[in-house]
Formats: C-alpha cells, structure tokens, sequence
C-alpha cells in the first residue's frame, strides 16, 4: 500500500474522494458539474436548488468549521452565516472554480473573523493551563495507544492557540480536510507557496506544543 | 496492552519519509488515508508514529475518519439556514434573479440621468436667454404725442436698457428699468443733432 502521498500527485479540486467508508468529507457528497448547475439555478431565485445544496454541503462546512472553531456553538453560528453570505452573493460565483472551494472560501474567511473577534489565542491558553494539569493526571505512564477523538480534539484547540488564523486555516484544510495545495491556495487567495510556508511552520510550532504541554502521548515506545 | 503490529516497520518508514518529504519536496506530503485509518485503529502503530512526528496524533480528526456531525444536529442548522434564506428572499431576491436591477445597470442609469438632467437644465436656461435678448432695434417707437417718459413706461417690465428710434434722425433713448416701482427710471438720450 502507498502509505505518503503528494497532494499535487494524489489530488485535485475537481476529483470526488475516494473510499471514506461513510465518513463526512466536505469533498465527498456530489459531483463539483451538478453543484455548479444547482448554483447557477440558486442564483436566479430558486430556493429549492439553494436547498439543495445546502443538504449536501452542510454536514461538511459543519465539521470544517468545528475543527477550525474548536467550538460547536460558533461553527453552528459561522456555517449559518456562511450559507446566507453565499446566497446574498450566488450572481458573484465563478463556474471556473469547484463549488465547494468558493464555499470554503466563504466559510474560512468567516472563521477567521471569527476567530479574531473572540481573542481565541489568550482565551485557549488560560484554557490550556487547566487543560494540561487535566490530561497530565489522567494520562496513562507512556499515554493512551488510541485517543478518543473528542480528547484529540481538546488537544488540537489547545495546541492551535499558538498558530496564527491563517496557519490554522491550512493545517485544517490539509490535514483534517485532505485539501490539495492548489485548492487551499484558492481558497486563501494567495500562491501555493505561501500555503506550503503556513503549513511548514504551522506543524512546526504543533510539534513544539505537543511536545511541551503533553509529552505523554508522544513519549517513545519502550521496545 | 498493545501488541507488535506486522506493519509497524512499514509505517514507520512512511512518517521518515513524509518528514525528510516535508523540508525538500515542493508539494504538500501528507500520509495516505489507508494509513491514516490503520493508524485510527492500531494503538501501537499510532504510538510509533506519534513519537516519530507528534502531529500525527490528530489523525482521528481526519474527515475521512472522523465521525460526522449528529444528524440532528445538521438538519437544526439547514433548517436554520433555509429559514434565513427564504425570509431575505421574500424582502429581496438574489442578485442575479434581478437582472435589471443589477448594480452596473442602476450605475448606468444613474449616470444617463444625470447628463440628461444636466442637458435639460442647459437647454432651458440658453431657450430662456434667447427669448429674453430682443432683436435691435425693437419697434416700439413712441407715437409724435408721446413724451420719452411714457415710452419708456410701455416697456418697463423689461430690465435691460432698452433701444428706441425717435423721429430726430440718430435719436436714441435709453432707459435704464428700476428694480422695484418706488424707484425712479434713469433715462438716456442721445441725440448727435441735439442742441444744447
């Protein structure tokens, strides 16, 4: 099995994923043709289309934006808005680009406010001291083989915090979202080298955090 | 607790290489999503790779393993959103359901209606001014019996000097209108046969 792969060699915008086994993927519900033609009927005033797309997208953009949050009330409140942004702009859409990648534009621009709105980062480092001392205690020695998802979860809010918006927003989308560098670039507005740049020191600085505020779960395996 | 996995050599040579990938290749490494779902499962793999390159360990937020949002929780927001939706829809559709009401075509026709205007404006001030300029000279001579005064009342309205023959050849007078009746009229004749 290939276990590394490149997101230039692996992935496109316009490619549907592959296999998710009946996960959640903002890329996996529907053809990037059939939202277009959905978009194209929105703009012109039909709801149900709008409906439409929103059945297919929100599932998505809700899990993008709780991990980018790190908190489900905001990403209630951030995808909401998005869709009503997407619909007050639908005449704005250019076909030229997937669907979805204008909606998750949309939505990380929206996230970014809304993350600098809220002064995430000194909130979630008073939150990470308590958070710390937590798993410090109800960590096993050499730490837990398989994390809950909800416990990596609380990890990932604590260790963002020192991770510019922007950092954030790439790590997510590659990370999390399996988003090729051309589309993260497209959704950000900026070149693929500036998204490799977040990305490089964004899991840079998340080493570095793991390391020093929950050495448990990366401490080496005693052979 | 964890026992030896048979993949374990694998796997770790897949993180060496996303890592030695990660400072000389120009793409964006990332591991596969087979590992990453092998990884979501095998504890000891998952320790291995984590002490290896420590943001491995949110490879449970992976969508494609993550578990979806609660259904309930998915169908509340669409509702919310197409409420949102349908109430801004019935005060203004979108945009492009209003093609002659898009924003370049109220720029344009704000634009014509205000040279239009303008025009207009123009137009009715020169008309006025031509009307207003009489043509030289006007015929209203006064009759033998009649003083210069009362000529010059007959066309008082007027505020411009006004031109009038008189039977003296080369007479003229001239009558400078007051501005409200209280005033007295300043009138002027030149006459070059005039004997003073």
């Amino acid at each position: 099995m290939r276990l590394v792969s490149s997101s230039v060699r692996s992935e496109s915008s316009e490619a549907p994923a592959e296999g998710l086994g009946g996960a959640v993927s903002v890329e996996g519900s529907g053809a990037p043709a059939e939202e277009r033609a959905l978009a194209r009927r929105a703009s012109r005033g039909d709801t149900d289309a709008f409906a439409e797309l929103v059945a297919r997208r929100t599932p998505g953009v809700l899990s993008f934006l709780r991990r980018l949050l790190g908190d489900a009330e905001d990403a209630r409140d951030v995808a909401q808005l998005t869709f009503v942004r997407v619909w007050e702009n639908l005449d704005r859409y250019d076909p030229a680009y997937a669907f979805s990648t204008w909606l998750f534009r949309i939505a990380g621009n929206l996230a970014i406010d809304a993350l600098r709105a809220r002064g995430t980062r000194q909130r979630t480092e008073a939150e990470s001291f308590r958070l710390v001392k937590g798993a410090r205690t109800s960590a096993e020695p050499d730490g837990p083989a398989l994390l809950a998802e909800r416990e990596v979860r609380r990890v990932f809010d604590t260790c963002a915090s020192v991770l510019s918006e922007k950092q954030r927003l790439v790590f997510v989308l590659r990370e999390f979202e399996d988003k090729d560098s051309r589309e993260i670039a497209q959704i950000l507005g900026c070149r693929e080298s500036t998204v490799r740049n977040h990305l490089f020191q964004a899991r840079r600085l998340l080493r570095d955090e793991i390391r020093k505020c929950f050495p448990e779960f990366v401490a080496g395996r005693k052979e | 607790m964890n026992t030896r996995c048979p993949e374990s050599a694998r796997v770790r040579g897949a993180v060496l290489q996303l890592l030695s990938e990660e400072i000389s290749s120009s793409s964006l490494p990332s591991l596969s999503r087979e590992l990453k779902v092998h990884l979501a499962s095998c504890g000891f793999c998952a320790a291995e790779a984590r002490a290896l390159d420590p943001t491995l360990l949110f490879v449970p937020l992976s969508a494609s393993i993550a578990s979806a949002p609660p259904v309930e929780e998915v169908r509340r927001v669409s509702n919310d959103i197409l409420a949102e939706v349908r109430r801004r829809s019935r005060l203004a559709p979108p945009a492009a359901a209003r093609p002659f009401l898009s924003r370049r075509f109220l720029q344009v026709a704000a634009l014509v209606a205000l040279a239009a205007g303008l025009f207009g404006i123009e137009g009715i001030r020169l008309a006025r001014r031509g009307r207003a300029v009489p043509p030289a000279p006007v015929a209203a001579a006064p009759t033998p019996n009649e003083s210069p005064r009362d000529a010059s009342e007959s066309v008082r309205p007027s505020a411009r000097p006004l031109i009038q023959d008189l039977k003296s050849p080369g007479a003229r007078v001239y009558e400078f209108a007051a501005v409200s009746p209280k005033e007295p009229s300043v009138v002027f004749i030149a006459d070059p046969h005039a004997d003073l």
